[in-house]
């Protein structure tokens, strides 16, 4: 595995049909920093301690109850094949809908909203981790920071349970 | 376009409710009632949809509807009777038009030569016993039963004059006007002669006349004086007021020209508004219907989902209020315990709106038995009793499947030929009874026949062949029937188009279990066969009792404990290295530890200090489930665990807790050994494989 060299070519990321700005959530787990796509987030809700479930993936904390609704709760961390983040009051949860499914993400801090046009987009190089690029859909370089822009659907599969 | 839209809905849904009517007259009229009005009804459920089904251009829906309609017409008319044959050829039409009118709703064209032979076997009938009747029956007109026209309605005069101490005895003139008014249209004149200044308002100084165009008899009218009979002067009388003797003491001269406009009076604008009263009294076979309106089905859910949240956010109030110290104010307390029978009540009523009879279930296993025995070439009737019973619409959906399943096998396996019925000495019509009933909170449906019951010999045999079960085993004769629920089973020795695939009896089982129901079978060799079903009432809310394992809450369903009981220290025995026991009155148990069971901890080498609920399963097996605490038993609101996440093997759903926390509901069927403790816990998630991975099945 090598990292790509060649010109980029951000369109190839996305897609080129997408000129306008898109906004993102940016956020930060295990000291890395993160941001999805906003028209996936639902809200973003403090820390509630979640009810184990059994037979489920490693990732997955447990379910919670948003409002009535039971909601599972992902580690994003421990998901992207990181390791888990730390049980602490400060976490935030960031509430997710997919199609029909509501998922949380659990992660360490939110820190912004971000628009960022389409072209600023960089593509993913290639990586070691099959893992990581299966929901990994590009870079974002913003004052510095490096944000890992992710793919929610590839994250919450339909395949999170069966 | 929406407007179009909207307006086939209605035509759609109006088709259903008229098809279901015309089932119903139908029916009736198959029982031996062709009095006019049923008939009647029946035609103008086919005129209606076929007028409708013109209104959107359903050529084919009108073309049969409209042959219907003759065929009907001469029934109608006197010119036939409702004997066997077009009894039959009107209910064959009319399953017809039901699949017309679903094939235009589901826009999927019926298939043509099914709707040319529909249509011809109709016209068929038509012309056949036309000619019948002119060559058998010269006297064509057969007499027929007309129904009383509806009953003209009456003119009373009451005139009312409560005593002056009425008031003082606690009756309400105004309540008791507007039971009378209910009861028809209602003219009210206001005699307040006897008001004189500064009279003395603790009495009652008026009197009232009504005048009641009703299609009630008088000693309706007189009923609704029961309460106040001894505190006033009271005359009824048919007839205008002009018919009454003149001068009666209790009739002031103001109120005497009645039929002119009622003296503004309070108690006339009530009267007025109300609509017109229905008549209930009549001993009509159809119940008089009741005052209906139609609700998108989402917008009840919406409010059975926020009724349950009402109640699990009262828990939530109390236990906040426990924990401040507030709980000593009484008015605090008090607040408290009115707002949980308001939540609760609330809850009923919205639970009540969602509950529907399974009258419209059943009636369309008529059609299903009706079809089977003529594939299989048998006899059949079907018999429906409680059809009133009301259970959760979730249930009456998710019911049908199953029943028509039931219905089928009846038939299929249960009914014999007609010969062999001759030979036994039965009827040659075998009967399929379906009955409901409440009981103990839950519904109960049996489904019997009175066919040649279980043939035990043979199914014990299949069993024995398919490897089911050792040839030397010994059963008893219920064990043999509940063979039956084995996956693959089948003892049809012929496959059939109707049932005996092998597919049939555990499907049906899991489907009922899926609904958090059980299913029983019971036989009579030579007498018929009976299953049982019991489902809960609602899918909504349930009885949990609230337990602990491994420091998790977890619910237990009331539904299938058993008992409890706390094992003593050395009471559990180990049957080889794993699977413990515990012995109860004499028998053996298996012992399951949910915190082991659920993969959150290993089983514990002792039972002692814990304690066992033991629940039943479907096939009245018993276990004993190992929990270390039971904190309470309380109602549940259940919340789906599969909309957001997925199906977890031994975990029915999840339910809200008083502290907003999410409680895990058990399945105890699904939590035995053989099906989840022995599957490997979900391994952790290894990093940087290629596919994420995925919980166990």
């Amino acid at each position: 595995m090598t990292i790509a060299t060649g010109p980029l070519h951000p369109e190839s990321a996305l897609g080129a049909t997408t000129p306008e700005l898109r906004e993102f959530v940016v956020f930060r787990t295990l000291g890395q920093d993160f941001c999805i796509d906003i028209l996936c987030v639902r809200e973003i809700r403090g820390w509630t301690k979640p009810s184990n479930l059994p037979h489920a993936p490693a990732f997955v904390e447990g379910v919670i109850n948003l409002r009535g609704a039971i909601i599972p709760i992902v580690d994003l961390a421990d998901r992207l094949g990181l390791s888990a983040i730390a049980e602490d009051e400060r976490n935030v949860i960031i509430v997710t809908s997919l199609g029909e499914k509501v998922t949380g993400l659990v992660v360490e801090t939110v820190t912004d909203i971000l628009s960022v046009p389409a072209a600023d987009i960089q593509p993913v190089p290639d990586l070691s981790s099959d893992e990581l690029r299966a929901v990994l859909r590009g870079l974002v370089v913003h004052q510095g920071r490096l944000l890992r822009l992710l793919d929610i659907a590839a994250i919450l599969g339909p395949e999170l349970a069966a | 376009m929406a407007p179009a839209t909207d307006l086939r809905a209605i035509f759609f849904e109006e088709a259903e409710e008229l098809l279901i009517a015309l089932d119903a007259g139908l029916r009736r009229i198959e029982g031996g009632d062709s009095g006019g009005e049923t008939v009647n009804a029946v035609f103008r459920a086919v005129h209606s949809i076929k007028g409708g089904a013109a209104a959107f251009g359903f050529a084919n829906l009108v073309g049969f509807a409209h042959s219907f309609e003759t065929l009907l017409d001469d029934l109608r008319s006197g010119e036939r009777a409702a004997d066997a044959v077009l009894v039959a050829a009107l209910l064959d039409a009319s399953y017809h038009l039901a699949d017309m009118v679903h094939a235009e709703r589901s826009e999927t064209p019926l298939d043509q030569a099914v709707q040319q032979r529909a249509h011809e076997a109709l016209l068929a009938v038509q012309d056949a016993a036309s000619q019948r009747i002119s060559i058998e029956v010269p006297f064509a007109a057969v007499p027929m039963e007309f129904a009383p026209l509806p009953v003209a309605e009456k003119l009373f005069t009451v005139d009312f004059a409560p005593h002056a101490d009425a008031f003082s005895a606690g009756h309400d003139p105004a309540l008791v006007l507007r039971d009378l008014a209910a009861l028809g249209r209602a003219e009210v004149t206001l005699d307040q002669s006897a008001l004189t200044e500064g009279f003395d308002p603790s009495q009652c100084l008026l009197r009232w006349r009504v005048r009641l165009e009703t299609d009630r008899d008088e000693a309706d009218l007189r009923a609704v004086f029961d309460f106040i009979a001894g505190h006033c002067d009271l005359s009824i009388r048919e007839g205008g007021a002009d018919a009454a003797p003149a001068g009666r003491e209790e009739v002031s001269p103001v109120a005497e020209a009645a039929p002119r406009p009622a003296t503004p009076a309070r108690q006339a604008a009530p009267a007025e508004t109300r609509p017109e009263g229905r008549p209930e009294g009549r001993a009509e076979p159809p119940a008089p219907p009741r005052a209906t309106i139609r609700v998108d089905v989402d917008r009840v859910d919406r409010l059975v989902n926020v009724a349950g949240e009402l109640v699990i956010h009262h828990a939530m109030l109390a236990e906040a209020i426990v924990r401040s110290g507030r709980r000593a104010e009484t008015d605090v307390e008090r607040s408290l315990d009115q707002l949980k029978q308001l939540s609760r009540q609330i809850q009923d009523s919205v639970m009540a709106i969602r509950a529907q009879p399974v009258k419209p279930l059943f009636d369309r296993m008529h059609r299903i038995l009706r079809e089977a025995a003529s594939v299989a070439g048998k006899q059949a009737r079907l018999v429906i009793e409680g059809e009133t019973t009301e259970v959760d619409r979730t249930i009456i959906e998710r019911l049908a499947d199953p029943l028509t399943h039931m219905v089928r096998n009846a038939v299929d396996h249960g009914i014999e030929r007609p010969e062999t019925r001759r030979a036994a000495g039965k009827t040659e019509t075998g009967v399929v009874t379906i009955q409901a009933a409440h009981r103990s909170g839950r519904i109960v449906i049996t489904l019997s026949d009175d066919g040649g019951g279980i043939n035990r010999d043979r199914v014990r045999q299949v069993a024995v062949e398919r490897g089911l079960i050792p040839a030397t085993a010994e059963l008893s004769p219920s064990e043999v029937d509940a063979l039956l629920f084995l996956p693959g089973f089948s003892t049809a020795t012929e496959v059939s188009s109707l049932s005996g695939r092998g597919v049939g009896m555990d499907v049906l089982r899991s489907e009922i279990t899926a609904l958090g129901g059980r299913i029983s079978i019971a036989s009579q060799p030579g007498k018929g066969t009976a299953l049982t079903i019991s489902l809960p009432l609602t899918l909504a809310v349930m009885d949990g009792m609230v337990v602990e394992a491994a420091g998790q809450v977890l619910i237990l369903p009331v539904a299938s404990i058993v008992e409890t009981l706390r094992p003593e220290s050395g009471a559990g025995h180990r049957l080889g290295a794993m699977d413990p026991v515990v012995e109860l009155r004499g028998i053996c148990l298996p012992v399951i530890d949910v915190g082991a069971a659920l993969g959150f901890r290993d089983a514990p080498a002792d039972l002692a200090g814990r304690i066992c609920v033991v629940v039943e399963r479907d096939d009245k097996n018993t276990v004993a489930l190992l929990v270390d605490a039971i904190h309470d038993q309380r109602q549940i609101v259940i919340k789906s665990l599969e909309d957001n996440y997925g199906h977890i093997p031994g975990i029915a759903a999840a339910t809200v807790l008083g502290d907003g926390s999410v409680a895990l509901i058990l399945d105890p069927v699904e939590l035995l050994p053989g099906r989840s403790l022995l599957k490997p816990p979900a391994a952790p998630a290894p990093a940087g494989t290629a596919r994420p991975p995925i919980a166990a099945e």
